[in-house]
């Protein structure tokens, strides 16, 4: 278990690559797709509202130190909860998968591989991403402080290096399709937190129990705030219709970045990062689906789980037939599975199980936790 | 009649197989037998479980008292009778009127004559001689008067003792009781006193075996500092060790690996500073080496360290005593192989490689500008070339045009792919690199200049391979030299050949996951329990001791990665003499 523990920043670090990604991916160009000009306003108030909900995670789950979602949804409702909440964790993790991996293949191979089959592409991801499952949860996050920085300076330096090509005008109308798009129906746009998630499984793996919340207001903070630079960058940048096209918006981004007449093309640069990136997330994400799957299952030592995951992911993710199909389950169904499964279904474990907590205390006088959970944190 | 025709047919018919066949001759051949087939040796024969069997039967533990049967064991031990460097020197030894048959088993070439004459034989066999008195006489321990009558403590006569302390001036003599432990002494190069009637031996310090000086490092070249290095005689490097330690709390431990070769190695170590689960985990190691034989520290370093599948260096080697002294204090461990002028220094991690003995010597400000040089260099060596085969074949967009040009330019007239055009390049380097090393040293440079710029100039000219590409190679193969520590350079140029492939598979693609998978094996090492890549994966500590060098004020504590027992290396306020 020591092997699993991670420090602060590694904690911080996991969870941005996991919000960041989806930042590299279509996010932005969603967002901007539901809000328009509204969008920085948008992006201000949900981040600001995610803020909120991941501080109240981070105090519902002060009951249960050491404890993921997992095992205080087995304290609420017995086995049956568990591996019902297990079973939906473990396919909001293998979609999230299929569809990044899909998504980012295909985005490849527009820009590099225009001739080589899609499945070539994420087969050689999905190698690496086995591979590096191997060495462990520690090896992952670590490989992450590496990583994260570089990434997240790709976006800001694609943000300040087009601050030239902006056209300040698009920001207006501030509220762009109305207040009531901006504030109300542009809460779906919460889905950007997609990340949250992975805050429910993080708990055991903390050296620093007491720092939880730090960790998880940190990283919604930092995602925050280039989700908001990533947003502006877009709608500075294009008219409307254009960011609607069928490729990773910060690309088109980069690919206006010049300096003088030498470095004209700095685009494949920025892929480079962010496939390095996706790799992270992606062996994150398996990480995460094997952890919730062996857990479910109580098959703690078996070699074979990453490469049944992978495999199953690996046959989801060619699914889709093209890229409108993908586009679709990434801006509508991967939108509402993350409402309902992460803030709503999630959260309403955490309250109920805290309810029982304390109905349970007040009738003890004790800490209420099941033997098994206990052991659990102690294994 | 008869027998003259038949003599003489007989001679006609050797004179034509003479001429007209190949004469027969009875060639030697010798052939070792396979393990399959029988053999005619007993030994070979014997499974390795029962050679241990039989050694151990025929082991004898205890020295004789009777000196007889010691010396038959002994021929029997050293093969005397073939070996010819082994000195059996029967003599006869008195003492108190008494004499005793005395035997002194040394190795010629390795002991000291001169030490053996003067301080050995001469007072065992001449001296003693004018020491004839009673031998009633009793030794007095001590003497005391109370009410005018004197009360002394004697003790009996006791012959070893009486060697012991009267008849060897050596400073460095030990008894031993058993045989393989005399055999040791021998073995180092001492020698070892048999007295009949006494059951153990003395081992006498006469080591006397010709060995290198100190001199200047060979490899570890630095322009400001000390310029000694460690030598192959392990008591050498301990004692230029304690000589910059200066210190009592530096502890030197002995430990003896190889069933046969029983190799001497020390572990050394700051006991008021490294960490004791350190030191118990590399003590541990050391002595739970099931081997026959240790050589080098090289090899000591493939048996200890942890991920051995892996071509990157976890531990680090120097052979530069000021290198293992600082580190010494930084409260690592160091171990020293007899016969091997290299240390290992031990947990080591991303940073240590990068690092040169030199820093810390330096203005903080010239040592980070050189560690940024290095970094540069290690990314040119891993990547450079994989990231040429990249651009070239799959993000030609990312170059400028008028280089895109150039570079198209340059190979119009060259018929491989990049791939080949490269492999063979980097292999060529390597073939250069290599024969420079093993060639005499006169020729060495001369290969280096042949393969460098001859070979390079003709592979042009003859359209094999492009100039851009010759300058990409010389650029990775200059920065591969700037690589402070041989062994992660050398992991570097090869891992190199990952890269380029990876590039040519998939581009960026392919070089950016090989780069995800590298960096997370180096995430994934440990070194001793310590993380490969600390201290910034984990974050612990890394404006103290970190990649970058603080100025000499503020290097203040020590790695808390390594958990030592003293955290500071200096106050607060170093520089007293300016801020009270």
């Amino acid at each position: 278990m020591t092997e699993k523990k991670i420090g602060n920043i590694e904690a911080i670090a996991v969870v941005l690559t996991v919000m960041i990604n989806h930042i590299i991916l279509n996010l932005p160009k969603s967002i901007i797709g539901t809000t328009s000009s509204g969008s920085i306003i948008n992006v201000i108030f949900v981040t600001l509202i995610a803020f909120i909900i991941v501080y109240l995670i981070s105090q519902l789950l002060k009951s249960f130190p050491g404890l993921d979602i997992l095992d205080i949804s087995k304290f609420l409702g017995g086995k049956a909860l568990k591996f019902i909440i297990g079973a939906l964790f473990l396919c909001y993790s293998i979609f999230t998968i299929s569809i990044v991996l899909r998504s980012f293949s295909e985005t490849l191979k527009i820009i590099f591989f225009p001739r080589t089959p899609v499945q070539i592409i994420m087969l050689l991801f999905l190698l690496a991403i086995v591979f590096v499952n191997k060495l462990g949860f520690q090896a992952m996050a670590r490989s992450n402080l590496f990583f994260t920085p570089i990434i997240l300076f790709s976006i800001l330096f694609i943000f300040v290096a087009n601050f030239g090509n902006y056209t300040v005008q698009r920001v207006f109308p501030l509220l762009g399709n109305g207040a009531v798009s901006t504030f109300l129906s542009g809460v779906s746009n919460l889905f950007a937190f997609g990340g949250i998630a992975y805050l429910y499984f993080l708990p055991p793996h903390l050296k620093e129990q007491k720092d939880y919340t730090k960790i998880a207001l940190s990283a919604i903070g930092i995602s925050g705030v280039f989700l908001l630079m990533s947003v502006t960058t877009l709608l500075l940048l294009f008219p409307l219709l254009t960011s609607s096209e069928e490729i990773l918006p910060l690309y088109l981004a980069a690919r206006f970045i010049e300096f003088g007449r030498f470095f004209q093309r700095l685009d494949a640069v920025f892929v480079f990062t962010w496939i390095i990136s996706m790799a992270c997330y992606l062996s994150l994400a398996l990480y995460f689906a094997t952890d919730i799957f062996k857990k479910i299952t109580n098959i703690q030592y078996s070699k074979w789980v990453i490469g049944l995951i992978t495999s199953i992911c690996f046959g989801i993710a060619l699914i889709p037939q093209d890229l409108k199909q993908i586009s679709f389950l990434e801006n509508n169904v991967y939108k509402y599975i993350i409402l309902i499964l992460v803030i709503g279904v999630g959260l309403g474990i955490l309250i109920f199980a805290n309810i029982k907590h304390l109905i349970l205390q007040k009738k003890k006088g004790l800490s209420v936790l099941p033997e098994e959970d206990k052991s659990y944190e102690r294994s | 009649m008869e027998n003259n025709s038949k003599s003489f047919s007989e001679k006609l018919t050797n004179q034509l197989n003479n001429f007209f066949n190949k004469s027969t001759q009875n060639e030697y051949h010798f052939d070792l037998p396979d393990d399959n087939s029988n053999s005619s040796s007993v030994s070979n024969n014997l499974s390795l479980e029962q050679m241990q069997e039989n050694e151990k039967i025929s082991e004898v533990k205890n020295i004789f008292p009777s000196l007889e049967v010691s010396i038959e064991y002994i021929k029997v031990k050293y093969n005397t009778l073939i070996n010819s460097d082994i000195i059996l020197r029967e003599f006869t030894l008195s003492v108190r009127n008494r004499q005793y048959k005395a035997l002194l088993l040394f190795i010629d070439g390795m002991a000291d004559s001169k030490l053996i004459n003067d301080n050995v034989l001469h007072p065992l066999m001449l001296r003693n001689r004018a020491n004839i008195y009673d031998g009633d006489q009793e030794q007095v321990v001590s003497e005391g008067v109370a009410n005018n009558i004197t009360v002394r403590r004697v003790k009996k006569f006791n012959l070893e003792n009486y060697i012991m302390s009267n008849l060897l001036p050596q400073n460095n003599v030990k008894k031993v009781d058993t045989f393989s432990a005399a055999f040791n002494g021998v073995n180092m190069g001492n020698c070892v006193l048999f007295v009949d009637t006494i059951p153990f031996a003395f081992d006498i310090d006469v080591k006397g075996f010709k060995q290198r000086e100190v001199s200047t490092p060979n490899n570890e070249i630095i322009i400001q500092g000390p310029q000694e290095a460690f030598v192959e005689n392990i008591r050498t490097n301990t004692s230029l060790l304690r000589r910059i330690v200066n210190s009592e709390n530096l502890v030197i431990e002995n430990v003896e690996v190889g069933k046969l070769s029983k190799t001497k190695c020390t572990i050394c170590y700051m006991s008021n500073i490294a960490s004791s689960d350190l030191i118990a985990e590399v003590r541990y190691r050391i002595n739970n080496l099931e081997i026959d034989s240790l050589l080098s520290s090289g090899e000591l370093e493939q048996l200890i360290e942890e991920n051995y599948t892996c071509s990157i260096p976890q531990v680090l080697m120097t052979e530069r005593p000021d290198k293992a002294t600082k580190y010494l204090y930084g409260g690592r461990v160091v171990v020293l192989v007899n016969g091997n002028p290299y240390a290992l220094i031990l947990p080591a991690t991303l940073t240590d490689f990068i690092s040169s003995p030199e820093d810390t010597n330096l203005r903080f400000q010239f040592a980070n500008f050189l560690k940024i040089l290095r970094l540069l260099a290690i990314g040119i060596t891993l990547l450079l070339p994989g990231l040429y085969v990249a651009i070239t074949d799959f993000h030609q967009e990312l170059l400028p045009t008028e280089l895109l040009f150039s570079i198209l330019s340059s190979r119009e007239n060259v018929p491989f792919p990049i791939i080949f055009e490269i492999l063979v390049m980097e292999i060529s380097f390597e073939l250069i690199r290599e024969a420079g090393l093993r060639v005499p040293s006169p020729i060495g440079p001369t290969i280096g200049i042949v393969g460098a710029l001859v070979l390079g100039q003709a592979a042009v000219s003859a359209s094999i391979v492009s100039p851009i590409l010759i300058i990409i190679v010389a650029i990775t193969a200059i920065a591969s030299f700037a690589i402070p520590d041989f062994a992660f350079g050398f992991h570097l140029r090869l891992m190199r050949f990952a890269f380029i492939l990876l590039g040519y598979i998939a581009g960026f693609f392919g070089v950016g996951i090989g780069l995800f998978v590298y960096v997370c094996i180096l995430c994934s090492l440990k070194s001793f329990g310590v993380p490969y890549t600390a201290p910034y994966a984990p974050i612990t500590g890394v404006g103290e001791n970190g990649f970058i060098v603080n100025p000499m004020w503020r290097r203040e504590k020590r790695a808390d990665f390594l958990d030592p027992k003293r955290k500071t290396s200096q106050d607060h306020i170093s520089m007293k003499w300016k801020y009270k």
